[in-house]
């Protein structure tokens, strides 16, 4: 193990390093970090920040709560996998489900099992930015 | 796996991001080598490293931070709460089986066997706390 680390080439080390440095912001701040602003998707996550239209989220609805806990899910998948695994565990995901049903969702694991926290947590974001 | 995240104390999620951002530092940096007045000649709390003033002016600092550089490098690859947790055991199993807390610890026989290729390419100093008041004293 001492000479597999010490063998590392420099940039292998620098990726498992920033990897790790920014898995650790995750699991400090806890929660992702939410900007609202109007883009043209509708929500949509990456690593610790989230992104809404004021649209649904300015709506106290049961929509809005979904939304939130939906992309909260994926900001702790990020939290658990480190973002250098679930970046392209995601993307191998999102082609397997394109492949067999034709969208990135509906045969993507990682979307179905945000889709199935989102309707069982509740997520009421601390760290919001408006744009 | 989700609720298990949700569900656990702040306090926990804070040791584990602080456990995560040390490992990360030592992957992309030097170890962080603080002199301080003590009776052991170094103790390791990754990635600060403390080494007694006493080794530090003498010959035996070249060994020592080799050693301590193993350490090192055993918690960045295990990150460092794990790396202790494995030090309890390999301890355990050394007591048990030799009487010693580390003449048959398996982490620190690992450091020993690769002495010769443990030389930290740089460190970083983090000065003699105790002489500069002991100066401003004089």
């Amino acid at each position: 193990m001492i000479e597999f680390m010490i063998n590392l080439p420099t940039w292998i080390k620098l990726i498992l390093g920033l990897n790790l440095l920014w898995t650790s912001t995750f699991w400090v701040m806890s929660e992702p970090i939410v900007i609202v602003a109007d883009t043209e998707y509708g929500a949509f996550n990456f690593a610790n920040i989230v992104v809404l239209t004021s649209e649904i989220y300015d709506n106290r609805d049961d929509w809005r709560a979904y939304v939130l806990a939906h992309e909260y899910t994926h900001f702790i998948q990020s939290a658990l996998h480190t973002p250098l695994i679930n970046g392209p565990m995601y993307s191998i995901f999102t082609l397997y489900s394109k492949y067999k049903t034709g969208n990135q969702w509906d045969a993507n694991p990682l979307e179905n099992q945000a889709t199935y926290w989102g309707h069982r947590l509740t997520f009421e974001p601390k760290f919001v930015l408006r744009f | 796996m989700i609720e298990f995240f949700v569900l656990l104390p702040y306090i926990v999620k804070l040791m584990i991001g602080l456990n995560y951002a040390a490992a990360g530092y030592m992957y992309v940096a030097p170890p962080l080598v603080v002199i301080v007045e003590m009776k052991t000649d170094a103790i390791n709390m990754s990635p600060f490293i403390f080494i007694s003033s006493q080794v530090y002016y003498s010959d035996e600092f070249d060994t020592v931070m080799r050693y301590e550089y193993g350490k090192y490098l055993q918690s960045a690859f295990y990150t460092p709460i794990v790396r202790g947790v494995i030090n309890i055991v390999a301890s355990t199993w050394s007591l048990l089986t030799s009487g010693s807390l580390t003449s048959n610890n398996f982490l620190l026989s690992n450091i020993k066997s690769k002495l010769d290729i443990l030389a930290p390419p740089k460190i970083i100093v983090l000065g003699d706390l105790k002489k500069p008041f002991t100066r401003s004293l004089k």
